[in-house]
């Protein structure tokens, strides 16, 4: 069930209702029915996938707990143990459904050369929605376990809520039990506040999705699809768009989850917090995906040493962590590459930063405090600041935009024919003789695209300055709530992607 | 900010309560508002059925209600039948009604008119084959004259989760969704702006005048359709729907829609009548299986003891009906056919089912062997490049036929001299006039010519 589909509009009510009319003590149990029926919607044999998963974790951190009571904090080899099958039976799961087909790809080539007859899969499996997320989630609450953060939930159904609450089910945010467990246990009641708040941001959430990812997919879609044909700045265009449409499909699809987890007083990790601002590659990842991004630090950067093993080490965690993360986001080579680029980009910039630091501290004397930038920057007028600020913004998004061509190219293959093309020429004339509106998209939806993203960015400059723009709206008059709220509503129906004449885009990331 | 529990009780929760279900209906009302306003910019109304609805909503009493497609409101003058019967008549019909909303339609009368009689017309087209789909995309488009006009009701709830899946809700509730083509087109803008701003358009009024300033055509109340156009001769060519009318059967959901209207009549002690419109022979003659689709329907009428007729098969004898003076078109009669139809009607449906049997033939077959020889069009299909023309006449072998044509470029060519052949075919691209003289076989004395454009 897609969040921009007439299904979910008929079920989110439904859900909304009944939860607030029957009583406290089984709303999660509704919750619960309510969240396998909408995974249901995709293939309802795959819930066993889920709920087997729900209960292998269920019962390693149960084990766990109970072995931490018996035995106390110290180590346990039986705890490890536990830990360490639970996280093999779910990866197993996770690379049978995910990457076994890729694997099994290079296998057969390597049989090949051996002249040796490739291995055939004998059935063909469709990848189970939001597998990558709740696995995710579901190891990070047992790992939460083993390491004392949190207590195991002795609530089975909960705990099965916790991995399969509806909202951020299929495509995250990938939730803590600190933070999402918690809040399940406490009894709920709506607030007028959270009422209106939900509503808000679910319709900006199906505006960013409907009126600008969708109508981007558009442009990027028909370069992408015929990339032969569009050289030069047509692949720039398209690599630019998709930066957007990328952020918009996923933040779309985040915003609308949390507002509708809002409505039954649940309060979701917020995934995105202003990442076209930033000022580098790193300061991107803390901003971008932060549910993920946390995780890989949490669950795999630290535990490999993070960055207290030597610059070296902490260079190769970064590397190895974030070719994983490539990996985790899809069986290919090309999302490898994308994200050992966003690695590389980090271990680049740190590599810079201690060279021009060493440079700075012999500049100012062997014992100089290294403090020459901030000084500078103090020193210096607030408009020159905001120039490299800026500059350093640009710079940051020219290199995301470029890595975003090997996510959005299925196979490496197309990634590098899209490079090929896009240094092939230099026909900047596209955007001045009208090219670019035979792409799809006319002159007037184009400019409706570029207010959308305008819109995006505005509300992402005040949340980039620490302000919550839905609170801000909530603060105004009850004529200003009921002024937003009507006319994200009526620009998602009159200039939203859905319906007879459009084909409606699933989200990006729930294929991940 | 408010931060209380919607249900939290304290001295002000009434008012608090109030207010929050006052900035609810603020924020509805503003919407709907502002997607009515997409409305008005962007919807191609259909004025008839718009005048229709309208007229319908308006009008207190009826008796009687001829329900079908827009032969009804062509055919049928509901001032001749007031006159006869004493009654109040109205023709509740909506171009190409599908039976699902001639189902629905009748549900929203029974709720507001103590019906004394329905009528059902069942005009063979959109019943049959493709057209008769009623779950179609295409029925759904004719369906939404209905939904797009008919007050909010559960009954109207219950038309539109019968017609569409859920992909299709916004665009039955939100007429605008389907016009979103058109939402930079400003010329589209301003012509449905300079429509809907027009007095006509605000006082409900259709009507088309001649220099004398007489009506041509014009919407009179009771859902009658005046309109004193001519079929002009040299638009004898009919478009033969060949594609769209297989082979005659009525579809499992049209079948199970007549029966609902029957029971549902019967039910409720309504008098239910079956009927067929004339059309003219030109479309008649292009049916395929006109005969199998009459019987279908015959069969389900003598299943629940209602009354069947069709004027299609009538004896010209008793309806002397099928002159081109008479219709307006191919499938509708004008009002001077109406004038002449309607009291005829009038008198079969109040007759005597036994006693009407003798007006009408077993078969279309056996109606047009009883005819007098004649040539009244043509009709063609599309087969590549060429159209195929076949001549519409009621004979096979007796009348031979002269076909020349004068192409708009070019000269004067004959297709064939006198031959029993009827068809034919020419190039798509190629337009002119095109003349047919028919003769009896070896009666020069019968020839008769027909100037027909194609």
């Amino acid at each position: 069930m897609l969040f921009n589909s007439i299904d979910y509009l008929i079920f989110l009510p439904i859900v909304f209702v009944v939860y607030y009319v029957i009583p406290q003590k089984v709303r999660y149990i509704w919750l619960l029915l309510a969240s396998y029926c909408f995974y249901m919607r995709w293939n309802p044999w795959y819930v066993f996938l889920l709920f087997g998963c729900t209960v292998t974790t269920y019962i390693a951190a149960r084990l766990i707990e109970r072995d931490r009571q018996q035995r106390g904090k110290g180590a346990s080899h039986c705890r490890r143990t536990v830990l360490i099958i639970c996280v093999l039976v779910l990866l197993s799961v996770l690379g049978y459904f995910k990457y076994y087909d890729f694997f099994l790809g290079y296998f057969n080539k390597m049989l090949g050369i051996l002249h040796i007859s490739p291995v055939s899969r004998r059935f063909s499996l469709l990848l189970p929605v939001g597998i990558s997320f709740y696995i995710l989630q579901a190891l990070g609450y047992v790992f939460d376990v083993y390491r004392g953060e949190t207590y195991a939930e002795k609530n089975f159904l909960r705990y099965a809520l916790f991995v399969s609450f509806f909202p951020q089910l299929v495509a995250g945010p990938i939730e803590r039990s600190k933070n999402l467990l918690t809040q399940l246990a406490k009894p709920v009641r709506l607030s007028w506040h959270d009422f209106c708040k939900g509503l808000l941001l679910i319709v900006y959430g199906l505006f960013c999705k409907m009126v600008i990812a969708d109508r981007i997919a558009i442009v990027v879609n028909t370069v992408y699809d015929d990339s032969a044909s569009y050289p030069g700045m047509y692949i720039a265009y398209a690599a630019f768009l998709f930066s957007f449409q990328i952020y918009c499909d996923f933040y779309g699809y985040s915003t609308i989850a949390r507002g509708s987890s809002l409505l039954f007083g649940i309060r979701l990790t917020d995934n995105f917090n202003a990442p076209y601002y930033s000022g580098s590659v790193k300061e991107f990842w803390r901003r971008w995906h932060i549910s993920l991004s946390s995780w890989f630090r949490d669950y795999l950067y630290i535990p490999l040493g993070g960055n207290r093993k030597g610059e070296a080490r902490k260079e190769g965690n970064l590397l190895f962590v974030f070719g994983v993360s490539g990996l985790w986001h899809g069986a290919s080579v090309s999302f490898i590459v994308w994200g050992f680029l966003n690695g590389l980009y980090q271990v680049l910039g740190d590599v810079y930063h201690r060279l021009t630091g060493r440079m700075r501290r012999i500049m100012n004397g062997r014992n100089g405090r290294y403090v020459y930038g901030i000084e500078q920057e103090h020193n210096q007028s607030r408009e020159a600041v905001f120039s490299r600020r800026l500059l350093r913004v640009v710079m940051t998004f020219i290199l995301i935009a470029f890595t975003w061509i090997f996510f959005a190219a299925d196979q490496m293959k197309a990634a590098l024919q899209l490079m090929r093309q896009l240094f092939s020429t230099f026909n900047w004339e596209i955007f001045l003789d009208g090219s670019i509106y035979n792409l799809g998209v006319t002159r007037e939806y184009t400019g409706v695209m570029f207010l959308g993203i305008a819109a995006l960015m505005a509300v992402d400059y005040l949340k980039y300055k620490g302000k919550d723009v839905a609170e801000l709206v909530l603060r105004q008059g009850a004529w200003f709530q009921i002024l937003c709220f009507v006319s994200l509503t009526a620009a998602c129906m009159l200039f939203g992607c859905y319906g007879e004449i459009y084909d409606t885009q699933q989200f990006i990331y729930f294929q991940f | 900010m408010i931060h209380s529990s919607l249900f939290t009780s304290n001295s002000n929760r009434i008012k608090v309560y109030l207010k929050r279900v006052a900035v609810v209906g603020a924020a509805l009302i503003s919407l709907f508002a502002v997607l009515g306003i997409f409305d008005e910019l962007y919807v191609k109304e259909d004025n008839w059925t718009r005048i229709l609805w309208h007229n319908y909503y308006k009008t207190e009493n009826i008796d009687n209600v001829f329900l079908g497609s827009s032969h009804v409101h062509c055919d049928i003058d509901p001032f001749i039948l007031d006159e006869m019967n004493g009654m109040d008549n109205f023709n509740m019909s909506i171009p190409f009604m599908r039976l699902n909303g001639a189902y629905y339609v009748l549900k929203e009368m029974t709720g507001d008119h103590d019906l004394k009689n329905v009528y059902l017309e069942l005009y063979y087209y959109p019943s049959t084959g493709e057209q008769g789909d009623v779950m179609s995309d295409t029925s759904l488009q004719w369906n939404w004259y209905i939904t797009d006009h008919m007050r909010f009701s559960v009954n109207k709830m219950q038309f539109v989760a019968s017609i569409c899946g859920k992909d299709k809700y916004l665009d039955t509730f939100f007429p605008f969704i389907r016009y979103r083509e058109h939402v930079f087109d400003t010329p589209y803008i301003a012509e449905q702006l300079a429509l809907k701003t027009s007095d006509d358009y605000r006082n409900f009024r259709l009507r088309y005048e001649n220099d004398k300033g007489e009506p041509t055509l014009e919407y009179r109340d009771k859902g009658y359709h005046y309109n004193l156009g001519v079929m002009p001769e040299e638009t004898l060519a009919y478009p033969q729907q060949i594609d769209l009318q297989a082979d005659g059967v009525i579809p499992g959901n049209t079948e199970a829609y007549l029966r609902k209207i029957i029971v549902y009549c019967q039910e409720k002690n309504i008098g239910i009548t079956l009927f067929v419109n004339p059309i003219y022979e030109t479309q008649m003659l292009s049916t395929i299986e006109y005969d199998s689709y009459h019987r279908q329907v015959q069969a389900i009428a003598n299943e629940y003891g209602v009354p069947f007729y069709d004027f299609n098969l009538c004896k010209s004898e008793y309806l002397d009906i099928m002159h081109r003076e008479n219709f307006a078109d191919a499938g509708h009669l004008n009002s001077v056919g109406a004038e002449l139809f309607t009291p005829f009607l009038w008198q079969v449906l109040s007759g005597d089912a036994t006693a009407n049997r003798e007006y009408f033939c077993e078969s279309y077959e056996q109606k047009i062997m009883l005819d007098a020889p004649e040539t009244y069009g043509l009709y063609y299909t599309y087969e590549g490049d060429m159209r195929e023309y076949t001549i519409a006449s009621n004979r096979e072998t007796e009348i031979e036929y002269k076909v020349t044509i004068l192409p708009e470029e070019g000269e004067e060519r004959i297709v064939q001299d006198f031959s029993v052949n009827k068809e034919f075919e020419l190039r798509n691209d190629e337009h002119g006039m095109l003349t047919i003289v028919s003769k009896l076989k070896e009666q020069p004395e019968t020839q008769h010519t027909l100037e027909i454009k194609y």
